[in-house]
């Protein structure tokens, strides 16, 4: 689904990848951890076409992701951590932007924003932040497309729509579609993401199902302990998973 | 499935457009329509000369140039954000092509907002039409109006003027991320200097019109000024086969500066 071979990103002379290489595939919610800077966001702005790689490419459905092909944008969704939408209602919004996506389900986004608790008649510039997100969101899973790409998707929520969102995410998942996640709240998305990508300065360190990690370290299912124990010995894992 | 252009697939965009910029609408709406009604009663007010011709010259010339107005600026008003990192993001990743939003782009700076400037004066005529009778001898309801536009109406050389400037700001509306209005006037008055010394060192290759006498403003030289100008307009304005050529060269200059800004625009990152 996603074929990243070679690729090398820098801003300026900051260089955030240098000859990555990572394949994404079907069915599967991946987890993008990292700490700040390490370049999630970045990864994920790659993976939809909105920056180019430097060397290197990225592939999307076997295209490049930059080419901004009509064909491959309506299988991805992505949904940065801050975003503006138009002062439009919402019923609306889904109605006008989800005609451009074969497979967006309208009735299915309006059970979404009520399992939400958002009031689908409002206009998104009279929600709260946390409420434009989860309308944002369910707007995302109703297009049904194949890569979904969210960045952050729990900031911002409530806990009980942070639960929800776990549950949507998973009912939402099948063996034809991939979401990828970064996040910084792992106990957030606990049970839910699988595999683990870890990125650390300029590289991946760990790109592995949670059934593998456990086989070789024992973290007990708590994301955080694994996260932290990766950042403070990489040697040790890059050997360990490489 | 086409990925350059569908008709269906523009039809999406142009409607989905519609919907997120009619506050901008709005705007460029009231705004004409406001700058309508404010013509009027300044220059009638000011002036004492509704009813008379200069009035509904004036009239014509100022509504015409909220129209230019908004031509050049729909860019900025219309499209400011669409580059931003936060608000650029559902623009570039709506699943149309880059030619569909292109053309959208266009249709809305082009021909929606000239055609929305054009209604609200309109508009404001047909206010003041009851209260002022005065007002029907005026420009848009005359009963001369035909005559009226067709005395003044622009000749092609204006409009290519237009579309000069217009994709300039265009250009400038997707090149710069940040203080967008204020870099395109620097750019401007960079082109303005440039072209200045270049015509400057142009006229000089022309004997009577020396650089001397476009610089010396003086009583004396006034009359050698005036056959420089003159010399230099025949040159531009002149007889075949300089018009075809300039003409041509205009075409090209914005058809030019629409394609850098398409090129640009669909190489941006956010």
């Amino acid at each position: 689904m996603v074929e990243i071979n070679n690729l090398t990103f820098r801003y300026g002379r900051n260089n955030v990848f240098d000859n990555i290489s990572l394949s994404l595939g079907p069915g599967k919610i991946y987890g993008l951890l990292g700490e700040n800077g390490v370049g999630k966001t970045t990864l994920l702005r790659i993976i939809g076409g909105l920056l180019y790689p430097k060397a290197g490419n990225c592939k999307v459905f076997n295209v490049e992701a930059g080419k901004r092909l009509p064909s491959v944008l309506q299988e991805i969704f992505y949904i940065p951590e801050d975003f503006v939408l138009p002062p439009v209602n919402i019923l609306a919004y889904a109605q006008r932007n989800g005609a451009f996506y074969p497979n967006f389900n309208m009735l299915q986004c309006e059970n979404y924003l009520q399992e939400f608790g958002v009031p689908a008649q409002r206009k998104f510039t009279e929600l709260s932040f946390g409420q434009r997100k989860k309308a944002f969101i369910a707007f995302a899973l109703a297009t049904n497309v194949k890569l979904l790409l969210l960045d952050e998707p729990t900031n911002g929520l409530d806990i009980p729509s942070k639960s929800q969102f776990r549950r949507l995410a998973a009912q939402a998942l099948t063996d034809e579609n991939t979401f990828v996640i970064s996040t910084h709240q792992v106990r957030d998305l606990e049970n839910l993401i699988d595999p683990i990508i870890i990125l650390d300065n300029n590289e991946v360190l760990l790109n592995h199902s949670v059934e593998e990690i456990s086989s070789k370290f024992d973290f007990g299912s708590d994301f955080e302990r694994l996260f932290n124990a990766v950042i403070a010995d990489k040697a040790k894992f890059r050997q360990m998973f490489n | 499935m086409n990925n350059t252009f569908s008709y269906h697939r523009f039809l999406l965009m142009l409607r989905k457009e519609a919907a997120d910029l009619r506050p901008q609408f709005i705007k460029i709406l009231l705004i004409s329509f406001g700058i309508g009604l404010i013509i009027f009663f300044f220059i009638n007010y000011s002036f004492g000369i509704s009813g008379n011709s200069s009035f509904e010259i004036v009239r014509f010339v100022i509504g015409a140039l909220v129209v230019v107005c908004n031509i050049l600026f729909a860019p900025f008003i219309l499209y400011k954000r669409f580059n931003y990192r936060t608000t650029g993001v559902n623009h570039f990743m709506l699943p149309a092509s880059q030619l569909e939003k292109w053309l959208s782009m266009f249709f809305y700076c082009l021909i929606v907002t000239p055609l929305l400037s054009i209604a609200a004066l309109t508009l404001a005529d047909l206010c003041l039409l009851p209260v002022y009778p005065l007002a029907g001898t005026t420009l848009w309801f005359s009963d001369d109006s035909v005559s009226h536009i067709f005395a003044f109406m622009p000749t092609v050389n204006f409009f290519i003027y237009i579309l000069i400037y217009q994709s300039l700001f265009f250009f400038c509306n997707i090149w710069f991320q940040r203080s967008k209005v204020q870099k395109t006037f620097a750019v401007l008055i960079i082109i303005s200097v440039v072209s200045t010394l270049f015509s400057t060192l142009l006229a000089g290759l022309f004997p009577i019109a020396n650089v001397e006498d476009l610089v010396k403003i003086t009583v004396e030289n006034t009359n050698e000024m005036q056959i420089a100008t003159t010399l230099i307009r025949s040159v531009y304005e002149g007889p075949t086969p300089w018009p075809t050529v300039a003409l041509l060269l205009s075409v090209c200059t914005f058809l030019g500066i629409y394609y850098a800004g398409f090129l640009k625009w669909k190489e941006q990152e956010l």
